[in-house]
């Protein structure tokens, strides 16, 4: 296009355009000023270093890592604070160790027996039980603080208070929660 | 190139995405719940950790709550009532008081007793933390046995000034409501029942 525009212009002007659009050497002076500057100036701090380059695949491990780590830190905090809470609890009582609960339930015909309650922060998922061998009876053993538990037994999804404990209500909800009771040793 | 740099951008954007959802205190209801109830539990979490109130209870009660199936805005009124009373609760307890004890003291507000009542149980045992959380344990207890909340407190009020161990006031809270299932009235089995332990005590 720009060809096709120039053929329409004088020959002097022709030769004009064509002298300008040669790049112009620069002078020897010029040249030689600017390598001694070159020469001259003090080499720059940043830039000196290794240019870090990843691969994206390489980025993704690396995230995958930190968060690992990050989690890892988190996990240890809320353990610490889970064991602060019970050195605090256990202070005057005199016992820093949690005792093993053990929590029953008779259901022959259960497929699935969980426990939820304060100690799994009502988790779904629950605790599970483990049948016993007389094929009755639900199992499981639960290492609690010294305090006071509310809790519920999951029967194949459903939930059961538990019929051997004391029971509280459960006012926010209208339902009745099981209650156990850990005491310290003293 | 441009693709791999986009993939890895998508990858890093899900990983995150993932890491945030599940440092979520209520991630495990997502689904279970509306995607309105659970901002509005996340805020209620939010606010009472700005306040230094611990949000494993307040969690957890939204978590017993939808597993119970009950609707959503009861769920929200249970949080809300909880946070509101841990934070009442804060207020009158040792700033030093563990989480089991605010919780125990944030139940027994829900059962009834008083806030002057919390602050005077947490005068009568200012160092021990733990005999705290055992006394508004035993005093919520008392309340849903049908005790009149005042006159359960100043008998809790009594075993904490005595050291009372944690013994006693189990074996105080059992032999009560064993008496008002016999018949007695709460107030005399009450009564009756902190004279006795109150002797074997002796003076604070």
């Amino acid at each position: 296009m720009r060809d096709r525009d120039e053929t329409l212009l004088s020959p002097t002007l022709r030769d004009a355009v064509g002298e300008l659009r040669d790049d112009a050497p620069p002078s020897d002076i010029w040249r030689q000023r600017l390598l001694h500057d070159v020469a001259a100036a003090p080499r720059p701090s940043v830039g000196t270093g290794t240019r870090w380059s990843v691969r994206p695949i390489t980025a993704i491990a690396a995230a995958v890592v930190f968060m690992a780590i990050g989690a890892s830190v988190t996990v240890l905090a809320t353990a610490n604070e889970k064991a602060d809470v019970t050195a605090d609890a256990t202070t005057d009582v005199k016992s820093d160790a949690k005792a093993r609960v053990r929590f029953t339930f008779d259901a022959p015909s259960a497929t699935t027996v969980a426990l939820v309650g304060d100690f799994n922060g009502w988790a779904a998922a629950g605790l599970p039980l483990r049948r016993s061998d007389d094929g009755r009876t639900w199992v499981v053993e639960v290492p609690l603080a010294p305090g006071r538990y509310a809790y519920s037994f999951v029967v194949d999804g459903k939930l059961a208070p538990d019929p051997a404990a004391p029971k509280a209500r459960d006012d926010d909800f209208g339902t009745t929660n099981s209650v156990v009771m850990v005491r310290g040793g003293e | 190139m441009i693709n791999s740099r986009f993939f890895a951008a998508i990858g890093m954007t899900a990983l995150m995405s993932a890491a945030a959802v599940a440092q979520s205190p209520t991630a495990e209801l997502e689904g279970r719940i509306s995607a309105a109830t659970r901002d509005t539990i996340d805020r209620l979490i939010d606010s009472a950790r700005a306040v230094g109130l611990p949000t494993g209870p307040i969690a957890a009660k939204a978590a017993e709550g939808v597993l119970k199936k009950v609707d959503d805005a009861r769920i929200i009124r249970a949080v809300r009532n909880l946070v509101r009373q841990l934070a009442t609760a804060r207020t009158v307890l040792p700033r030093e008081s563990g989480t089991g004890t605010l919780v125990a003291a944030a139940n027994a507000l829900q059962a009834g007793v008083s806030t002057r009542a919390l602050a005077r149980l947490a005068a009568a045992s200012p160092e021990n933390d733990a005999a705290l959380a055992v006394g508004f344990v035993t005093l919520a207890d008392l309340v849903a046995s049908n005790v009149p909340p005042e006159a359960a407190a100043s008998s809790i009020e009594q075993l904490l000034q005595r050291r009372a161990p944690e013994t006693q006031m189990a074996a105080l809270r059992s032999a009560v409501a064993r008496d008002i299932q016999a018949g007695r009235s709460p107030e005399d089995a009450l009564a009756t029942r902190t004279k006795a332990v109150v002797q074997s005590l002796g003076r604070p």
